[in-house]
């Protein structure tokens, strides 16, 4: 009889943020299945935000994910305006284009960093968390607030970006660049990091369909979707920018895709910029009288894939449902098909390819023998497993 | 893959499913909502994922000033729609068909709104609480309840 191993990582992931629990059944090294829990942080935020006004679920929306903080708020305007039936000022287009993309930016800079520690490189980890800061700083400058800006509001956004402050905002953006090719050239030619990401992971075209998966993790398996292009909002028709995709289905192409929308996102905030130094200053928000009574179905492209927000208002000042659907309730889903057949210490590097949006900082796993309920290993060591596995490839390359 | 603009969909659809049909809203900016027969859910749906090609975004259950409504929401990635396929359901035993074996993104979601709402997904293959195990009462739905009754 063969021994099965359960190995619980949570109700805490060992290095991402939020409390859940993944359970690998494994034998030996191999993992045959996986079953997820959550729900140890349910907040109850749709049925919150009923009891608020409109104005109001903007302030709660922007706190269901503390990395993309912004495209909540984006997928929610844009369903209140769809209902509301107004069209925003030009100038907001931009200023909301440009934050969102900046929110890309540090996003994808965080999940290298941390995909980077995954692997063992911790050189990669500091660089891109390093990297992030510039980006950070600038949130900063642009809004007052590293992390949940408070830009958004129904008709346009809340602070001008002064024109006055768009040439250094570019400086900022250029110094940026460089530091962006040395960790693109460090991840995509270490033959290493090939050896541990290449092949591994896959998801196949039919999966991803299967699972209704979206962002980078679709578009790394050869599916160009994302909603900025399909379903254009905000600035993002008036610039010139193109889908990055992936045919490579494994973890590799997942970093692939977010290492090059970086250079994507740039190239759109620096037009951005071009194009709202142009518009008058000050005309940032279109007056909302009041919002009828009808149904909104807004979304937005976050780092990780579409948010989709559906809003159904009857004629009073706060939602009678709000439904919302973060990209990740899609994305870890197909954990069940990526993980199968892996080792555990890949499982590690898998579980953190779709960049699982979490929002606490707890940290907690453990691994036990399913029959003798003796704890076998925890975080620390799955980490230190998948380490070991780096450096084994190193030694032996 | 059929490519149908949305414009002339409502046409196609009464062409195909006549009377399963109820109302079909054309709003603004591309999107669609369908008032269909709960028994036929699982056609239409079958209808716009395999023949369409379209994406399943999620479900979403609501009570209204009708009583208990769910809505499926499609996405036509190509043309940038959403489809919403809307049905009522009998408030004293709310029952329909899952979409799970269709399609697995459904899977999840008619679980969390099985334990919220209290609605039966027949056929569903593991319709187990999914977010709230062990930490609220088997028969209690917290958003199924009224605005009324929380005061």
């Amino acid at each position: 009889m063969s021994t099965k191993t359960v190995i619980p990582i949570g109700p805490y992931h060992p290095l991402q943020e939020e409390p859940e629990l993944f359970k690998l059944y494994c034998e030996g090294e191999i993992v045959k299945d996986i079953e997820w829990e959550t729900g140890y942080n349910h907040r109850g935020i749709e049925k919150i935000n009923e009891s608020k006004t409109f104005d109001q679920v903007f302030f709660v929306v922007e706190r269901i994910c503390g990395i993309c903080s912004t495209s909540h708020p984006f997928a929610f305007a844009n369903a209140m305006e769809e209902i509301a039936q107004t069209e925003i000022p030009d100038r907001a287009k931009y200023i909301r284009t440009i934050i969102g993309e900046l929110e890309r930016l540090h996003s994808h800079l965080l999940w290298v960093g941390l995909a980077g520690h995954f692997l063992g490189y911790n050189t990669v980890f500091m660089w891109a968390w390093k990297y992030r800061e510039i980006i950070l700083d600038l949130f900063e400058r642009i809004t007052g607030n590293r992390n949940n800006y408070a830009m958004f509001m129904i008709g346009g956004v809340r602070r001008d970006i002064p024109n006055s402050s768009v040439n250094d905002i570019r400086k900022i953006l250029d110094t940026l660049k460089p530091k962006a090719d040395l960790l693109t050239g460090a991840v995509m030619d270490d033959p290493v990091i090939h050896a541990r990401t290449k092949n591994v992971g896959i998801l196949t075209k039919e999966d991803i369909i299967n699972y209704g998966a979206v962002g980078p993790t679709a578009r790394a398996s050869g599916i160009p979707i994302d909603v900025r292009k399909d379903d254009p909002y905000a600035a993002y028709p008036l610039v010139n920018w193109k889908v990055i995709t992936s045919e490579g289905c494994d973890v590799f192409a997942k970093a692939e895709v977010r290492l090059l929308e970086i250079y994507e996102s740039i190239s759109i905030i620096e037009q951005c910029l071009t194009k709202m130094e142009h518009l008058k200053e000050g005309d940032i928000v279109a007056a909302v009288k009041n919002i009828p009574e009808g149904m909104g179905f807004g979304r937005a492209e976050a780092p990780r894939g579409e948010v989709f927000h559906f809003v159904k208002s009857d004629g009073s000042n706060s939602p009678v449902r709000h439904k919302i659907r973060a990209p990740s309730y899609v994305n870890i889903a197909t954990f069940k098909k990526s993980c199968i057949g892996q080792t555990i210490a890949d499982a590690t590097i898998i579980l953190a390819a779709v960049d699982p949006c979490y929002c606490c900082t707890e940290r907690m796993a453990f691994a036990y023998n399913y029959y003798t309920r003796i704890k076998i290993m925890n975080g620390l060591d799955m980490i230190r497993l998948s380490h070991q596995k780096t450096n084994d490839l190193k030694m032996s390359m | 893959m059929v490519n149908i603009n949305y414009k002339i969909l409502p046409e196609i659809l009464k062409l195909n499913f006549n009377s399963d049909i109820q109302r079909i809203i054309v709003q603004q900016r591309k999107r669609l909502v369908i008032n269909i027969r709960k028994e036929a859910l699982l056609e239409i749906a079958n209808y716009f994922l395999d023949e369409l090609s379209y994406r399943f975004i999620i479900t979403t259950a609501m009570l209204s000033d009708k009583g208990l409504v769910i809505i499926y929401h499609f996405s036509d990635d190509r043309n940038g729609y959403i489809i919403n396929l809307l049905t009522e359901l009998d408030e004293s035993k709310p029952e329909i068909e899952s979409l799970a074996n269709l399609i697995n993104a459904a899977n999840w979601i008619e679980r969390e709104i099985h334990e919220l709402f209290g609605i039966k997904f027949t056929n569903h293959p593991n319709l187990t609480k999914l977010i709230s195990d062990g930490n609220w009462k088997d028969n209690e739905y917290p958003y199924a309840r009224k605005r009324e009754e929380e005061i």
